[in-house]
């Protein structure tokens, strides 16, 4: 079974943020490079095959030549095989959904079982592209995952995927399947000098869909489309209700935004002290009685 | 009353649910689109999960919204609600539909747009309306270096999930309810062929401080870093976390990511038990959002004790040794953390 790694080519802005020049100037100083999610992508794939769950490890990305630093360095990490779909679109600012398709016309005519992407790219992080390839496909789609396995007896994947707030979720997903990826457990990889020397001795070859219906762009839903220095995120800090009386705004300012709670108050030695916090443990449900 | 008509002008929002609840995260996208939109008079509705039309989908009108639709899909279930929100809103699709920037949004707002083949702007700064009607959303791109202000075409439908941890919540309308309206079962739907085997709860001890739902936290009246490493082994047989203020830090008790107030953490535990913290307001900004606060300090009249649910005058130290005997008897422990976990 092959397994394919949809790798962006993310960028990277050199100049800092705070230098006063046009956001053109910014622009220009792009670097090349794969995100972490690409990368744990890539891991993922790679793992598999170590499993002996894939037998083989493709590497496909979308755009013109100037992607194939992309694929070189997924060459260097131990892809089989890479391939680079010729496209012009911009996926980052309008067409992650026109690229997502073309993808998806791409795998269509591939042996793959399952496909890896990263769930945000570091530069534009839409997190589109995943959903359209899998619903193009009509493919089941896990986003988020940190681990994957291939269970024993069924051609299923077990995944545990990040929910948030540290925890994560299990899931059994049938193959084929798209799988997004977030982290990689362990023991990340290092790029090979050989490979990388072998891969400048080959030609990457392309890939196109079979029947190239012509994506439209996303920029057909857009009146304008303007480009600024970003202002810095706001943090979200505490302001009173605006509904409360001047007194009691002035109180919540004063106390951080907690109320006065007027609780219960517990004079005592070391033993009460802690029999009291024992009991308010047992009754949240932390302790047992 | 407003009608199920009002959905091809509205601005829809996909209600997140937690534990039952709507989440606040939901809470601060209809704020912020009742600030932006809502009071020029646009309808403003929620679409959430449930079967009954219950008194805390009407109380959302306090925060801004309108109407609220209720799909009799369990909560949680993104790709069902998904297939039941494509049919129902088919002949009517509202010009914009946003949820919040969590893994709920998303998997429904992305999910959709890729079904409908329409854009969608995930993790959106803001949303708001320009000159005719025309709506604008601003996204971050190139590590937030970058600002991109999309504005719609006339007639072009918007998908987006907006940035939470933004905007504190308000109830903009007092005394307002909005219409609570069930929509009808439309029959059996297929299964999703991922199946959900279980949940891993998070190590307390490794999570982001503001992930954790039980917080121990000590200040300077711990005195020691030995102290403090009774606070974290009472940390490990509670399964939470340890926190600390700006003092514990400074004395290399703890750690930065571990400071909590002003220019630490923000964190929204369901139970927090504060040692020896004096509660300046600096810290207590950070513990805006606990549920439940448990203080013990020497001093009486010291503002975190006002700010306590339980207040306890003794000696920290005391009462952490004395817990930690207790919690010992009882045989809680690690055991009790993967009794948590199950
Ligand atoms: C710009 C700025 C930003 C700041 N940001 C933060 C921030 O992010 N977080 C933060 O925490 N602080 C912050 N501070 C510092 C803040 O003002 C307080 O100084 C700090 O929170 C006090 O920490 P504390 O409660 O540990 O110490 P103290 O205020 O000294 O309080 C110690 C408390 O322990 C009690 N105590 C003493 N011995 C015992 C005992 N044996 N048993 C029980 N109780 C005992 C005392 O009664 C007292 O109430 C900031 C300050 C500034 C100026």
């Amino acid at each position: 079974m092959l397994a394919v790694v949809l790798l962006k080519k993310a960028v990277f802005l050199s100049e800092s943020a705070l230098r006063p020049q046009p956001v053109q100037g910014l622009l220009a100083t792009r670097r090349p490079f794969i995100g972490a999610h690409d990368l744990a992508a890539l891991h993922h794939a790679l793992s598999l095959r170590e499993q002996a769950a894939v037998s083989r490890v493709a590497a496909i990305t979308a755009g013109g030549s100037e992607a194939d630093v992309i694929l070189c360095q997924a060459y260097a990490l131990g892809a089989d095989e890479v391939f680079r779909v010729p496209w012009e679109g911009d996926a980052g600012l309008t067409d992650a959904s026109p690229v997502g398709r073309v993808l998806a016309g791409v795998l269509a005519g591939l042996p793959a079982g399952v496909v890896f992407c990263g769930h945000l790219s570091p530069d534009s992080g839409r997190g589109l592209v995943p959903y359209v390839v899998a619903q193009s496909l009509g493919w089941p789609l896990v986003t988020r995952a940190v681990k994957v396995q291939m269970t024993p007896d069924l051609p299923h994947l077990r995944i545990h995927r990040d929910v948030g707030r540290g925890n994560r979720e299990v899931v059994e997903c049938p193959l084929p399947a798209v799988v997004t990826a977030v982290r990689y457990p362990s023991g990340w990889r290092y790029p090979k000098c050989a490979r990388l020397l072998a891969f400048r001795r080959r030609n990457v070859p392309t890939l196109s869909p079979p029947s190239s219906p012509g994506m439209p762009s996303e920029k057909r839903w857009l009146a304008d489309m303007e480009m600024t220095r970003a202002r810095p995120r706001p943090k979200k800090i505490f302001t009173p209700d605006e509904n409360l009386s001047a007194a009691e705004r002035m109180k919540m300012i004063v106390s951080g935004g907690l109320k006065a709670k007027k609780g219960k108050v517990v004079d005592g030695s070391g033993a009460d002290a802690a029999s009291k916090v024992y009991e308010v443990l047992v009754e949240c449900g932390y302790a047992p009685k | 009353m407003v009608s199920v008509g009002v959905l091809s002008e509205a601005f829809c929002l996909v209600l997140e649910q937690e534990a039952g609840s709507v989440s606040e995260a939901s809470l601060e996208v209809i704020t912020e689109l009742y600030g932006r939109v809502g009071r020029q008079g646009r309808p403003l509705v929620g679409i959430g999960c449930g079967e009954q039309p219950t008194a805390e989908f009407a109380l959302l009108g306090e925060y801004g919204l309108d109407l609220v639709l209720l799909f009799p899909v369990p909560a949680g279930w993104a790709t069902v609600l998904r297939r039941r929100m494509k049919t129902y809103l088919d002949r009517q699709w509202p010009p914009v539909l946003v949820a919040p920037a969590t893994l709920w949004g998303e998997e429904v707002v992305l999910g959709l747009a890729s079904e409908l083949d329409v854009p969608a702007f995930s993790n959106c700064m803001q949303l708001e309306t320009v000159e005719n009607g025309a709506v604008r959303v601003e996204r971050l791109f190139y590590e937030e270096k970058i600002a991109v202000r999309y504005t719609l075409a006339p007639g072009s439908p918007l998908l987006a999930t907006l940035a939470v941890g933004l905007t504190n919540v308000r109830r903009r309308r007092p005394g307002h309810r909005a219409e609570v309206v069930c929509v009808p079962d439309t029959g059996r739907l297929p299964a999703d062929p991922v199946t959900v085997l279980g949940r891993i709860k998070a190590d307390p001890r490794t999570m982001d401080l503001e992930e954790a739902d039980v917080i121990v936290c000590g200040g300077r009246g711990l005195g020691s870093a030995e102290n403090f490493a009774l606070l974290a082994k009472l940390a490990d047989m509670l399964g939470a976390a340890v926190g600390g203020t700006r003092v514990a830090r400074d004395n290399g008790w703890i750690t930065a990511e571990r400071q909590i107030g002003q220019t630490g953490k923000v964190v929204k535990p369901e139970l927090l038990l504060s040692f020896g913290v004096s509660g300046a307001t600096q810290h207590t900004i950070g513990l805006r959002d606990s549920r439940r606060i448990v203080a013990v300090n020497k001093d009486k009249n010291a503002p975190m004790m006002k700010l306590a649910d339980v207040a306890i005058v003794a000696d920290a130290r005391e009462v952490i040794v004395e817990l930690i005997r207790r919690l010992e008897a009882a045989g809680a422990g690690l055991g009790r953390r993967a009794a948590r976990q199950n």
